[in-house]
């Protein structure tokens, strides 16, 4: 467990490299993609800010609260990028919709090691992750919470929940790419996307049931939503755990079907090959 | 894992078929199942360099795919150092190297070097290897001008260059390569087969190499294995393949007259007072052959050769069609 352990921070290590020196070498270029990538996570909480600044709150938070969830939702959101978002390991069924799983059945590695590496960019896919810093750090002072150790539990919790909700959708949605690889090559991405545009929405007022579903089956209300009523002690009981549950359900039904994928893969394989984004 | 043997690649009555379905209707849908491969069994031995061909939709890439761990056969066994690929993936690909020709190991948006250092990390080879390798390879691929060029800046030539030597650099015992002329021009082709030579005889790497370009194939390769419609239809030397097909030979001749067509010959082309004719060595030997063009008057130059590879194969491929297209 230990040698599998170093195996996987040794290749955190090389790939944090590569990112880096992809970033010195082609400085400009680099500049340019972190601060587009900078420039849209901003825009993308703007809208809502703006909108409850101008109206003194929205979906039964106040700005400064709004201003926590879409903190939280881009400090995680940003750090699964930069765990996950290379080379098209978050956007899986790229990988597998291409036919680029070959390149990783050829390499002396477990998958699960190379899926855990492969995606981490520390240096240029860090703007999000940024962002999401700063906007949790300013959201906190102006709520004034207090930083006890339940509360920066439930933070590193309901982090982790969301990259397990993220990856685990897209992985579980984007397995249907081995069977289907045209049609499915972008599935990871609609889903991805789907995520982006309604998990950053409070969803306070909506009926029971549509509060329901968006909190099991479409866990949006999951990403940010729901963690952000915890961090301000609005929620108490059993609900804590609620991102736990689907989380772990996701990821379990993800890694099922991705197995169920490859066994699939190797039945069948890939009957196209497109080069890119790999490597790339 | 089992290393003893010299026995490299096992393939011991592989069949590997796909089964597809398409609508026909709103509600019904037809099945069927395509045969990959049927009962196909070779070894390779250590040190062999085989070349692996055969027509369009042969079989070729399959076999490529379960040899690589890519695919599982549903029938027959397919063995790579005494293991299976797909079970041992991990242990086999460390003693493997696997090169696609229309798909590159390098790292796009980075210099060649630094593909070869995420390989040494990766593949976990050792410092000296490492370095002896990359010396090897630099001196043998003439990739030093290459070593600080991005791979996106490569020409195809350049770039094949490259990922062969990435291929080779963890010092596998054996290399598949799929297509690896594909593209290239006459001077990049020469040193890729050269330099595949040279691999198999310094380096004692085992070899599998498709293409479909028979004569390179026929230059780099010293055991031939043909497959068509999933069956092994060939496996020997190129003297086994000619006396299979017919030891069939090439003469030309320049006269001052058009010449008539000598009896055991068959004209295969004729351009003005140039004539080639194509005859069964077997049948017809040279003096006999003198003895039959000594009747042809005005002769300035005779030229004797034996026939493409490229003609005796295809022949072979449009025999194998026809007969294919008979049984059906």
């Amino acid at each position: 467990m230990a040698d599998k352990i170093r195996s996987v921070l040794r290749l955190l290590r090389l790939y944090a490299r590569m990112d880096l020196n992809w970033v010195l070498q082609d400085f400009k270029a680099a500049l340019i993609v972190i601060c587009a990538e900078i420039i849209n996570n901003l825009t993308a909480v703007s809208g809502i800010l703006l909108l409850a600044v101008r109206f003194g709150g929205a979906g039964g938070l106040t700005a400064d609260e709004i201003l926590l969830m879409l903190g939280f939702f881009e400090l995680a959101d940003g750090l699964c990028y930069m765990l996950f978002g290379g080379f098209n390991v978050l956007h899986i069924s790229r990988r597998i919709g291409r036919g680029q799983l070959d390149h990783m059945l050829i390499q002396p590695r477990p998958l699960p090691v190379q899926l855990l590496t492969e995606g981490f960019m520390p240096v240029s896919g860090s703007g999000g992750f940024l962002i999401g810093i700063l906007l949790t750090a300013a959201a906190w002072i102006r709520l004034q919470l207090a930083v006890t150790p339940l509360r920066l539990f439930l933070l590193l919790l309901y982090i982790l929940c969301h990259i397990l909700l993220t990856l685990g959708q897209s992985f579980l949605f984007g397995s249907a790419a081995f069977r289907n690889p045209a049609a499915g090559e972008e599935l990871s991405t609609l889903i991805l996307d789907l995520n982006g545009r309604l998990g950053r929405f409070p969803l306070f007022g909506l009926p029971r049931w549509l509060l329901g579903l968006l909190c099991t089956v479409l866990p949006v209300g999951l990403l940010a939503y729901l963690p952000s009523l915890a961090l301000l002690g609005r929620l108490s009981g059993l609900v804590l755990a609620l991102p736990v549950c689907v989380a772990t359900a996701f990821a379990l039904a993800a890694a099922g079907c991705f197995r169920a994928g490859i066994r699939h893969y190797l039945q069948y394989s890939c009957n196209r090959y497109k080069g890119m984004g790999h490597r790339s | 894992m089992k290393t003893n043997h010299d026995c490299i690649v096992t393939l011991a009555h592989v069949t590997k078929y796909f089964d597809q379905s398409r609508p026909v209707s709103l509600w019904k849908r037809e099945h069927t199942r395509i045969y990959a491969l049927k009962d196909v069994s070779f070894t390779l031995h250590r040190g062999e360099f085989a070349a692996y061909a055969g027509p369009n939709g042969a079989g070729k890439s399959t076999t490529f795919k379960l040899l690589a761990g890519l695919l599982r056969a549903q029938q027959g066994q397919v063995e790579l150092f005494g293991a299976d690929p797909c079970v041992k993936r991990i242990e086999v690909m460390r003693r493997t190297g696997v090169l696609f020709g229309n798909r590159s190991e390098l790292w796009w948006d980075h210099p060649v070097r630094a593909s070869f250092e995420w390989k040494k990390a990766v593949w976990e080879i050792p410092d000296d290897v490492y370095l002896a390798q990359v010396r090897k390879l630099k001196e043998l691929l003439d990739l030093e001008p290459l070593w600080n060029t991005f791979s996106r800046e490569l020409s195809l030539g350049q770039r094949m260059r490259a990922d062969l030597a990435l291929t080779l650099l963890h010092a596998p015992e054996l290399v598949l390569l799929d297509e690896p002329t594909l593209g290239l021009d006459v001077l990049a082709k020469r040193r890729m087969i050269d330099f595949l030579k040279r691999a198999n005889q310094e380096l004692g790497v085992t070899l599998m190499v498709t293409s479909h370009d028979m004569d390179d194939l026929a230059e780099m390769a010293n055991r031939l294995l043909l497959i068509n419609r999933g069956h092994l239809a060939f496996d020997g030397n190129y003297e086994a393949l000619m006396h299979m097909t017919g030891d069939h030979r090439l003469v030309r001749l320049m006269t001052s007259a058009e010449p008539p067509v000598p009896e055991g010959l068959s004209l295969v082309e004729r351009s003005g007072s140039r004539c080639t004719y194509r005859y069964d060595g077997s049948k017809i030997h040279t003096p006999q052959l003198f003895t039959l063009l000594a009747g042809i008057p005005g002769i300035r130059d005779i030229q004797l050769e034996p026939e493409n590879i490229e003609t005796v194969i295809a022949d072979l491929y449009r025999k194998w069609s026809s007969e294919g297209e008979a049984a059906e």
